[in-house]
């Protein structure tokens, strides 16, 4: 981390003190306080929070000042509070499998379209890296190594010791009250498509229904992604 | 493969490779008949000295996917795989080894395979590595020990990344072995055996250098495939492995003096008209038939990275008794595997360099990402540094699905043509 630190201070020919590092970890809980209190207000609501939104907003991220997008978060937040949308009854589901290769904004909407409340996800992970605040005292390289080392998000990229592979997709699907996984693994991602195989039995063991398609990140055509996932969750909302 | 002899004349040292190799896989079947387990790790960056020094005998699943793809039922494997819901795009090896797993852990010669008592994780820059044993625990339920070896992205060893996976052999590995084996770590015993893999990598190294020679008396890739399994297998750190790097340099080295080519399976090999150097494993379901694309036309492989996977010895590497547990640190920094992109083109440039070579061959696994991403700008690198032409062909390793001979022919063909064409005009390509 040090020298990765000092390489960073020579491209950019300024060097990072402490206490900046630490006004950046700070800048970062509170923009993934907001990440986080979205996503939990999707499960607990999901017409209020509709993924595809939830999903645009949160990537805006990555290319926005950190300030920026905290604000940002903020304001769609108050839309919300101010101007409620009506409860709708679909299938929830939770999605997994999509690591770097974001999926297009198309496909998200075409599971909301095909009848499915995306209540949990695993998309664009960075903004959710790390399970809770990082601290903001002591020595800041420290303290964000801690962090990653210890309380990074379970990943397909992530080499898992903490728990069996799948048994984190179980806790997620139970946490959200989904009812359902939609395993949407992008082609030629071996991380994801490596874990699919693990992440499906564990469902399985845990009579959780699921179903999986492959996309890419130009997939243009959503007609048969449409009929699949429609069809599951009319399987789920019939059962 | 009906017009490919089987069986024409052999090198000594391919039967005693044979012999070895099945020896290997009976001393595992009696292992495994015997109810004990054995430890499963990865050839790259594989602690073999350490674990003989516990008695324990690795189990390799990538040499035996890549058996099976030679004896033809790695097909089956990978289908039964897939039927289980793994992917038609990932690893082969991978699927290889579950689908071997789910119907009876058979090895490749027929013996069966003791279950693994440990999965020793050594991750050594391929990816796949973490994934495949996080689905062989999962399959297996044995305990799992990972070495973290961190990758070569600057391109060097620093003493930190060295004392990292030091920290690791003493804290996490060596505890570990102690536990499943019952013994006590003896450095002692670990020094015997890194001072024979010296021993055997110093005729190794002659072995697969004397690819330099005129003829070449080796093909460097197809026919130093033999060559390296010993050292790939169970064998480094023994005298078994000592005698027979021995025994193959002199064959070689009587093959340099009568200024004869390699024995190919169709017998010896005739004129020498292109030397190339590939990079990449090569295609095991149609071993021979790949070979023969090459040898039928008078190209002979005078150097190839994938003999390198197991150990860069002939970049200077030796395991040291004197410093045990830091050479063994090395031998995993140092593998082909845990390289970076302009590493690698250096290694290949020099090797057309070194070699005199006509050309190079990137033979690119279709699903190997990690091994092929980045595989046609080596190409074009490679080409601009060194001048001479090379050739990209796909395949896979032991998925039979994805050989498809007639293109892999023509597309061998016209780059020999190519070459040749190049020769005529300019007295060599
Ligand atoms: S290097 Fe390639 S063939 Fe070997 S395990 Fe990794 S992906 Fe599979």
């Amino acid at each position: 981390m040090r020298s990765l630190l000092s390489d960073l201070g020579a491209l950019t020919g300024r060097r990072v003190t402490d206490d900046d590092l630490r006004t950046s970890l700070a800048k970062f809980n509170a923009n993934r306080r907001e990440v986080c209190a979205l996503y939990r207000l999707r499960a607990e609501q999901p017409w209020q929070v509709p993924s595809a939104e939830l999903y645009a907003l949160v990537r805006a991220g990555n290319v926005l000042d950190v300030d920026d997008h905290t604000a940002m978060l903020r304001a769609y937040r108050a839309t919300l509070d101010a101007s409620p949308r009506r409860p709708k009854d679909m299938a929830r589901v939770a999605v997994r499998g999509c690591f770097c290769e974001q999926p297009p904004l198309e496909l998200i909407k075409t599971l909301e379209r095909s009848g499915c409340f995306i209540v949990d996800d695993d998309w664009v992970l960075s903004a959710r890296w790390i399970d809770g605040d990082i601290a903001t005292d002591g020595d800041p390289l420290w303290n964000l190594v801690l962090a990653f080392l210890e309380r990074a998000m379970p990943c397909p990229s992530l080499y898992e010791l903490r728990k069996e592979r799948g048994e984190e997709l179980v806790d997620g699907v139970r946490a959200s009250k989904a009812e359902g996984v939609i395993f949407a693994a992008p082609s030629f991602c071996d991380p994801a498509l490596l874990d699919q195989p693990m992440a499906m039995a564990c469902a399985k063991a845990a009579s959780i229904p699921a179903t999986s398609f492959l996309y890419s990140e130009n997939t243009g055509q959503f007609q048969v992604i449409r009929e699949q996932a429609g069809t599951f969750a009319d399987s789920i909302r019939l059962s | 493969m009906s017009s490919i002899a089987t069986s024409v004349r052999k090198d000594r040292s391919q039967e005693q490779q044979k012999a070895l190799i099945a020896d290997y896989y009976r001393r595992l079947g009696a292992l495994a008949a015997a109810g004990q387990g054995a430890p499963w790790t990865f050839v790259p960056g594989n602690l073999t000295e350490l674990l003989l020094t516990f008695d324990l005998l690795p189990v390799l699943p990538e040499i035996n996917a890549l058996q099976s793809g030679m004896r033809k039922t790695s097909g089956e494997q990978v289908l039964h795989a897939e039927k289980l819901g793994h992917s038609e795009d990932v690893c082969a090896y991978v699927k290889a080894s579950i689908g071997a797993w789910h119907q009876g852990n058979v090895g490749p010669t027929g013996d069966p395979l003791p279950k693994p008592n440990l999965l020793l994780l050594s991750y050594t820059g391929c990816f796949t590595f973490l994934k495949w044993f996080e689905l062989l625990r999962g399959e297996t339920k044995a305990p799992t020990v990972m070495l973290h070896v961190p990758y070569q992205a600057q391109g060097g060893i620093t003493n930190e990344m060295r004392a990292y996976v030091v920290k690791q052999l003493r804290e996490t590995v060596i505890p570990a072995l102690e536990k499943v084996s019952g013994k006590k770590f003896d450095i002692d015993k670990l020094r015997e055996h890194l001072r024979l893999s010296a021993l055997a990598e110093d005729d190794l190294v002659r072995v697969l250098e004397a690819g330099k020679h005129k003829p070449s008396p080796i093909d460097g890739y197809f026919g130093a495939v033999y060559y390296v399994g010993p050292i790939f297998t169970a064998y480094r750190g023994t005298q078994a492995a000592v005698d027979y790097y021995r025994d193959t340099w002199v064959e070689i080295e009587e093959r340099i003096a009568r200024g004869e080519g390699p024995i190919t399976p169709d017998g010896p090999m005739g004129e020498q008209r292109f030397r190339l150097v590939v990079e990449g494993p090569p295609n095991w379901t149609h071993f021979r038939e790949f070979w023969h694309m090459f040898h039928s036309e008078g190209a002979v492989a005078v150097a190839s990275t994938y003999t390198k996977v197991g150990g860069l010895y002939d970049r200077g590497f030796r395991h040291d008794p004197d410093r045990p547990l830091e050479s063994l640190a090395e031998y995993c920094l140092n593998c082909y595997t845990n390289l970076n992109l302009s590493s690698r083109v250096d290694l290949i440039a020099d090797y057309v360099r070194d070699y005199h070579a006509d050309g190079f061959v990137v033979h690119s696994i279709k699903s190997c990402d990690s091994f092929s991403a980045g595989q046609l700008l080596i190409l074009r690198e490679v080409e601009k540094r060194t001048g001479k032409p090379g050739a990209f062909i796909e395949s896979d390793l032991v998925d039979p699905r994805y050989f498809s001979a007639a293109n892999i022919k023509n597309r061998v063909e016209s780059y020999l043509q190519m070459l040749g064409q190049k020769q005529a005009v300019g007295g060599h390509a």
